[in-house]
């Protein structure tokens, strides 16, 4: 699993990645210093219960990914039925690419967990 | 290890429901209580009227006494950390400034990872007023008795200054109606 | 481990029933349990065994009432009696502001008691607390059995201290009201005269 998180890293702008489940606890984690992976951990899994909530309206809906822009880079993450794969760049990062890597990576994780 | 109490002064008291309040806030727990390590409530906050809390206190101070005698056997220092999960309700408790257990009650509107996160935040900003409130027997300075007849010394802080009104000619009286 | 909220002007305090096996800290529990009106007392935990052999621990909350000015609540805990039990009678006793020795007046259990108090005694001392200073009150109960030892021999074997002691049947609830007003008043004196004006 650190393996996949790795090449997702090697993407430019990357700062991190991390797997993390439902509950807010760290499955897996590759993050560069400086970067807290409790404190992300708890806040991706916090972000995704009240969206899931603001979602409950739109019934059948179910949430497949959150990108989250700001002026210090961006925190994109990626929903699996057990876990989020949530990676962290820097402004200028080329979102598309790391997207799609996302998607790749995800497929890979969900073999293995 | 020497005998300790635990004196809350009105400072204490108001610094430690704020944080707790914060806390509740910042994690979205349903109830939060602050307990010593023997199960004694000290303070609590959030929807208290659901749960029994001087029972919870007494069991988690016992939990906790335990896993701390598990951790020994296990050549650890100590477990600072303990979660339980239910079906509907969760707990969650961490050690607060080594004597103080911080309990969460939360259910399915939070996660486990933000208490976590969260209960260390408030760990960090509650320590520093619980280490105020504890008083060691053996001490060198022992607690400055305020004077009865004269006005506070403006020398004695009133945080150190803790005195009990002589409780025995009370207590007989309260005893006794309690169990006629 | 006694608690003084000062703000809100609160005194909590520690009581444990110590004693060998079967020689009814539970049942002294219980009949308070039982007897005390529903507003001074909040529900008694009991972790025990399928055959009610306390396991962990009995805890009794009780509100005394206002002494004083303090709103003044003590917490009876029991230890569980059987030997093997030691190290949860050690965690029990962690913080125990007063002591009520309940000890089972049948001469055939005489060494139990013995060794009961010898435990109660290293215990303590292992927690940095000393048996010779600690509020403590003797209970000899089971008075109504047959083949009982007499109260001055147990006084004499036991009461070391030469402390209060209350003859008891706890089932029926003789002594134990005399025995927890007793410990009650001491621990609260032992916590009056440390904070004396």
């Amino acid at each position: 699993m650190k393996e996949i998180l790795n090449q997702i890293n090697e993407i430019s702008g990357v700062k991190g990645s991390l797997v993390v489940d439902k509950e807010g606890l760290v499955v897996v984690s590759n993050l560069m210093s400086g970067l807290e992976e409790r404190t992300i951990s708890a806040m991706v899994a916090g972000i995704y219960q009240e969206i899931i909530k603001a979602l409950k309206p739109a019934e059948g809906t179910e949430l497949s990914g959150v990108q989250l822009t700001a002026s210090e880079g961006s925190i994109i993450f990626l929903c699996a039925p057990e876990c989020i794969l949530t990676v962290i760049t820097e402004p200028g990062a080329n979102i598309g690419l790391v997207s799609i890597k996302m998607k790749a990576s995800l497929e890979r994780l969900m073999k293995i967990l | 290890m020497t005998n300790l109490q635990f004196v809350i002064s009105e400072e204490i008291t108001v610094a430690v429901e704020r944080e707790m309040a914060l806390y509740i806030k910042a994690s979205r727990a349903k109830c939060v209580i602050l307990l010593s390590k023997n199960g004694h409530l000290i303070s609590q906050s959030g929807y208290i009227s659901d749960f029994n809390l001087q029972p919870i206190s007494a069991l988690i101070g016992g939990i906790f006494s335990s896993t701390q005698a598990l951790a020994r056997l296990v050549q650890e220092e100590k477990f600072k950390v303990m979660f339980q999960e239910g079906s509907k309700w969760n707990v969650y408790f961490c050690l607060v400034a080594e004597h103080f257990i911080l309990a969460t009650i939360f259910d399915k509107s939070t996660v486990v990872g933000m208490i976590r996160h969260a209960a260390a935040e408030a760990e960090k900003a509650l320590s520093p007023h619980l280490e105020m409130a504890l008083n060691t027997e053996g001490d060198e300075t022992p607690l400055a008795p305020l004077p009865t007849a004269e006005p506070a010394s403006a020398q004695a802080p009133e945080t150190t200054g803790m005195v009990l009104p002589d409780l025995n000619k009370e207590v007989e009286d309260a005893l006794s109606k309690l169990f006629s | 481990m006694s608690l003084i909220n000062y703000s809100s002007k609160e005194i909590t305090c520690k009581i444990v029933y110590y004693g060998p096996g079967r020689c009814g800290k539970t049942t002294n529990l219980q009949y308070i349990y039982g007897k005390i009106p529903d507003e001074k007392r909040s529900s008694m935990v009991s972790l025990a065994t399928e055959k009610d052999r306390t396991l962990f621990f009995d805890f009794l909350p009780l509100e005394l009432g206002t002494i004083a000015g303090y709103k003044t609540r003590v917490q009876l805990y029991t230890v569980p009696g059987q030997v093997f039990y030691n190290s949860t009678r050690k965690l029990v006793l962690q913080g125990s502001d007063g002591v009520v020795f309940v000890a089972d007046s049948q001469v055939d259990l005489w060494q139990e008691n013995q060794e009961s108090l010898q435990n109660l005694r290293d215990n303590l001392a292992g927690l940095g607390m000393d048996l010779y200073k600690i509020p403590l009150v003797m209970q000899y109960n089971k008075r109504d059995l047959p083949n009982v030892m007499s109260v001055a021999d147990l006084n004499t074997g036991l009461n070391f201290r030469r402390t209060h002691h209350f003859e008891a049947v706890a089932t029926t609830g003789v002594g134990v009201f005399d025995t927890l007003k007793t410990i009650s008043a001491l621990v609260l004196q032992s916590l009056s005269a440390k904070y004396k004006k």
